[in-house]
């Protein structure tokens, strides 16, 4: 008796292997003259991800053929669950024909149009998806199955005596503590012993989802045209730019070399930790010079202008190491920082560095010098 | 049927479980050092003593040194009861320990010497990489050599990981070492850039796979159930958890490389295969606490249960923490942040240090025939170290996220609210202080832990030689009518081995295949040139000092990132780089261009000096020594060498004179240096390394140094 089963089983098996071959053999012959016979070749990659999604076809095709097969074998053992197992063979039959068509169009379609490109992607994700739907349907299926078949009797013995189980067991679908003999395996390692539960729910749709996930998400950055880092990038930049230029729009922001007037009392203050912060790293924290200049006495390597410092420190002198800072401090913080470089002359810090560059005779030094104590307006 | 007796090899256990402790100690100690020396630079002891050689001893002591021996002890143990059989061979496994450690010790001196390959969690030297291999394969014999003549017909879910993770160790471990020596301690890596940081990151992540991971699996499948008493929960669960953990875990490296200049397709698969991660490694996690489904009263009293159950919980605290970090947009955040110090951290500290606490309490006073000495110290031990792993990890996540918002803050004029790193760095040091703190706790409940466990080896006497007897294995087996199918590999350890190895193999050849052969995925940049003698000595210096360590060089394509350091950073620009310095952490500023900063050299000699001579907040350890240091420009030309075996390429014959364009470059930056009020020699070690700082970035603007002299032009 047994021995016929399985016989049958395996005839089943060798001819629905000969059906899904063939059609993969289809599937390869659509898909290589399409591949190779195009004006624009696509990039290696994209080649070579559309044959790993074609392979994925074929392979859950192949899944559900066997899966499909088990079934149909199992259904003719026990009789009365026959009509079920017809429906589901007709969703398959319809499936792996969708599926040749699909796989058969989707690479012809990925060399004319963008939008046609994006059609084939979506529906080769959409057929796989699918048949990954009827491969979970058919595996529940085949478990159910077969849990009739073995455990009939049991379940029903079982069942009279059946208490209300907890809410972890519920929800983890175990066999209660005091039940846990009806599922101890035979085997024995060292004394220890392990039970035969099944897999928790909800981990086992977690899994599920989890790899459906992961496919869509990798067929939406990978094959559909999702946005890719640099998309991102240049989204982003452009979003920021626009929020710049509305700001710039509405605050006028043009201090530049030509107009700046010195800051006031705030404004130096300001300026004094933004020097801290980055400039006294090369001039020092009392600006008395380290790798950069001295700023504190009479002598300028170009010029000691207001003007003249805001210059320098908004286009930088590169070749002597002076950056330029117009990409990293705002107008206004080169203002402040400027008007608190100007405020430090004549503060002699200890370890000053020697003059350098020309002497700077400030001719209407006193009269800014007393508007910066009088804390005058801009 | 006859019975067979024989018995048990605790003596190779018991210096298992010492070895164990010893190093654990040790690891914890430069931990805290490490630690501390990020509040406290003062504690930087160059030359040898310094964070970036620090750290990676830090790393391999706790992975290699403290797990690893946990490892060994609680297979050497388990195994040889789950297979009823002695260890194959004594002489093997002496030689194993005593291998492993000296393996250990070697790794403690080399790196301090500043020995290094810059691979995270693979820093040794060629030499010691070949000593590892020999002894992973004696390891790997002898305990095939006990499976092949064990005494049980099936193997027990604890030996599937210990298979799974000799065979992937072993193949990690020999794909990302390959490299060319230079000298005995001196080798570059025979991938350069992308490719090095994809192979790296596979290890990298693999390593907390099959190092960390599957081989404590495999621990807590014999030593939970056994010390609770109970059956484990589900044999099912088991099954399909550990197949899909090692399919699955190998494709998920890139993760550490996301937004990176590797190609976007590695990214995602990184991505979506950390996210199916999730499952099978919970999996784990539930199969280990619903067996204590019926004991969780044991649990309130037995000390040795609870380590268990908060390893087990700080297991899949981490596996669910991980994939959230293989999201892009999270990963965003915690890639070069301390999120990523926290989450590795709650993985060490919770599952592998408690877990092995936990065995070593339960097991020590088993093989010493004695009761533990103090259940009292063990509770102490347990909350301290409970405690730790707390003020460790939480202020961390802090710190991540404060820093994170401050670096990619702007005003509205368009320009960075903190431009300057250090004042985001600044923000954060509490936080530093707080995790030193943790990282105190749990190394004073670690010393607390192994006083008691002196104290109980002492109030008892080993049983070297365990008697044990069992039925020799039947010659021919019959398997039941209605077994389950997987019963098959598990009598065959063979097949279970050459299995493991096809699944975990798939993953990494599909990740590594194209970004090999296709070219489009590394696009080369027709201005990228090599690095001229003088820098790849330099090179090789910041190598060396574990400049990696703390800065990275690798800009990603952000606005923030784009805006303080520079262009965001393209495959094209790395491919000479053997090996790869993209750093997983920013202690300090991204380098990657920091040559386009024009920093004076004098800034860059007295920075190395004493960074806080010119940058008072600044946390980077002094490097006094390479003011000092003569260059070794003997190697110059065996470098340049291996560098053209490589396929870098530098002329024929440029080898032959090489040292004198060095010679040539190195004199500029002494006479810049010398107009700038600092005299030195052009010899000094400082001289290459800023020559090397100096052409970061450049190239990509077409304004390389590397020039091709024209006698060896018309030569070619």
């Amino acid at each position: 008796m047994n021995n016929i089963k399985y016989l049958n089983l395996f005839k089943r098996g060798i001819s629905t292997m000969a059906l899904a071959f063939l059609s993969i053999s289809a599937m390869a012959q659509a898909a290589e003259p399409a591949a190779s016979t195009t004006a624009t070749p696509p990039t290696d990659y994209t080649t070579f991800i559309w044959w790993l999604v074609i392979a994925a076809m074929v392979i859950l095709l192949l899944a559900i053929a066997v899966l499909g097969n088990v079934l149909v074998t199992m259904a003719k053992i026990s009789a009365p669950k026959v009509k079920n197992i017809t429906a589901i063979l007709l969703v398959l039959m319809t499936l792996s024909v969708t599926a040749e068509e699909a796989a058969t169009a989707a690479p012809a379609a990925a060399k004319t149009s963008s939008l046609l490109d994006n059609l084939g992607i979506y529906l080769a994700i959409t057929i796989l998806l699918l048949e990954f739907f009827v491969l979970v349907m058919l595996a529940r299926k085949i478990y159910s199955f077969a849990k009739g078949f073995f455990a009939a009797e049991e379940e029903k013995a079982k069942a009279a005596k059946l208490k209300m189980p907890s809410f972890l067991d519920r929800f983890n679908s175990s066999v209660s503590v005091d039940k846990e003999q009806d599922i101890i395996l035979d085997h024995e390692y060292d004394g220890i012993r392990e039970l035969d539960n099944d897999l928790p729910p909800w981990w086992k749709y977690g899994f599920y989802i989890s790899i459906l996930w992961a496919v869509v998400y990798f067929g939406y950055y990978e094959l559909g045209g999702g946005p890719t880092s640099l998309d991102e990038y240049n989204t982003a930049m452009e979003k920021a730019d626009a929020e710049v230029a509305a700001y710039k729009a509405k605050h006028v922001v043009d201090v530049d070399e030509n107009n700046i007037l010195l800051a006031d009392a705030a404004g130096i203050k300001a300026g004094k930790t933004i020097f801290e912060s980055n400039c006294a790293v090369c001039h020092g924290k009392e600006a008395e010079g380290i790798v950069g200049p001295n700023l504190t006495d009479d002598y300028w390597l170009h010029g000691g202008s207001l003007n003249d410092i805001f210059k320098t420190i908004k286009y930088g002198v590169l070749e002597k190491g002076m950056t330029s800072w117009k990409d990293i401090l705002s107008p206004t913080d080169i203002v402040d920082v400027t008007s608190y470089v100007k405020s430090l002359h004549g503060t002699k810090p200890a370890n000053a560095k020697a003059p350098d560059g020309e002497l700077y005779k400030e001719e209407e030094a006193s009269a800014v010098a007393a508007d910066s104590t009088t804390a005058a307006a801009k | 049927m006859e019975i067979e007796k024989f018995s048990y090899d605790n003596k190779i256990v018991r210096n298992f479980a010492y070895a164990t402790f010893i190093w654990g100690l040790v690891g914890l100690l430069v931990g805290l050092i490490v630690a501390l020396q990020l509040v406290i630079p003062d504690l930087n002891f160059p030359e040898y003593f310094t964070f970036g050689r620090m750290r990676p001893l830090h790393t391999n002591a706790v992975v290699f040194a403290f797990v690893g021996n946990g490892i060994f002890m609680g297979v050497y143990y388990s195994l040889q009861r789950l297979c009823k059989a002695r260890m194959w061979n004594d002489t093997l496994s002496a030689i194993h320990f005593w291998g492993w450690q000296l393996i250990i010790v070697l790794a403690a001196v080399t790196l301090l010497m500043g020995f290094t390959s810059s691979k995270e969690y693979a820093e040794l030297e060629w030499p010691i990489d070949v000593l590892i291999t020999i002894i992973w394969v004696i390891f790997g014999i002898n305990i095939f050599g006990t499976i092949l003549t064990r005494r049980v017909q099936h193997l027990y879910v604890a030996i599937w990981f210990y298979i799974a993770t000799w065979i992937t160790v072993a193949m990690l471990h020999i794909v990302n070492s390959l490299a060319i020596p230079v000298t005995l301690f001196k080798s570059y890596p025979i991938y350069a850039g992308v490719q090095d940081a994809l192979v790296q990151w596979w290890y990298g992540h693999n390593a907390v796979a099959f190092f960390l991971t599957t081989p404590y699996l495999g621990l807590m499948y014999y030593f939970l159930p056994k010390a609770a008493g109970r059956p484990v929960y589900s044999y099912r669960l088991s099954i399909i958890h550990f197949w899909s953990l090692i399919f699955l875990y190998i494709w998920a490296g890139p993760h550490h490389l996301l937004y990176t200049a590797l190609p976007d397709w590695a990214q995602s698969l990184g991505t979506v295969f950390s996210i199916m991660l999730l499952a099978p490694s919970w999996g784990g996690m539930i199969n280990g606490l619903l067996t204590l489904r019926g004991a969780w009263d044991k649990v309130r009293d037995d000390v040795v249960l609870k380590f268990y159950v908060v390893a087990v919980t700080a297991y899949g605290m981490a596996t669910f923490e991980g994939p959230m970090l293989s999201i892009k947009s999270v990963n965003a955040i915690s890639h070069y942040t301390d999120w990523t110090i926290a989450h590795v951290h709650i993985g060490a500290l919770g599952w592998n240090g408690f877990l092995t606490f936990g065995v070593l309490f339960w097991l020590i006073p088993k093989i010493f025939r004695t009761e533990l000495y103090s259940r009292k110290l063990a509770n102490i031990h347990f909350w301290l170290g409970t405690l730790g792993i707390l003020f460790y990890a939480v202020p961390l996540y802090w710190s991540a996220w404060t820093q994170w918002s401050l670096l990619g803050q702007f005003k509205p004029e368009g320009v960075l609210m903190y431009p300057n790193f250090l004042d985001t760095l600044s923000a954060i040091l509490p936080m530093y202080y707080l995790r030193a703190f943790g990282g105190f706790l749990y190394l004073l409940g670690a010393v607390i832990g192994v006083v008691n466990l002196v104290k109980t080896v002492q109030q008892g006497k080993l049983e070297a030689n365990e008697a044990a007897e069992a039925p020799p294995l039947p010659k021919e087996y019959k398997p039941h009518s209605n077994e389950h199918w997987h019963r098959w590999i598990e009598r065959k350890p063979v097949q279970m081995l050459i299995g493991s190895l096809v699944v975990v193999a798939i993953g990494g050849i599909i990740e590594f295949a194209p970004t090999f052969l296709i070219e489009s995925n590394v696009p080369t940049i027709a201005s990228v040139k090599p690095y001229t003698p003088l820098e790849l000595q330099g090179r090789d210096i910041y190598v060396r000092e574990g400049c990696y360590v703390c800065h990275s060089q690798m800009v990603r394509p952000f606005r923030e990132e784009v805006a303080r350091y520079g262009e965001y950073s393209k495959a094209g620009e790395f491919v000479y780089d053997h090996p790869f310095q993209w750093g997983s952490k920013r202690t300090g500023p991204d380098l990657a261009r920091v040559g386009t900063r024009n920093l004076p050299n004098s800034w860059h000699y007295n920075h190395m000096d004493n960074p806080r001579s010119v940058a008072e907040q600044s946390i980077m350890p002094p490097y006094p020594h390479l003011l000092d240091n003569d260059l070794d420009i003997r190697t110059t030309k065996k470098k340049i060498q291996v560098m053209q075996k490589l396929g870098v390429p530098y002329p024929k014959g440029y080898e032959d004179i090489a040292n004198d364009e060095l010679m040539k470059q190195a004199k500029g930056i002494q006479a810049d240096l010398k107009m700038n009020g600092i005299t030195t020699s052009e010899k000094k070690e400082i001289i290459a390394l800023i020559a090397y700082m100096q052409r970061l970035g450049k190239d990509i603007k077409g304004e390389s140094t590397f020039r091709i002299p024209a006698s060896l032009k018309n030569a070619n």
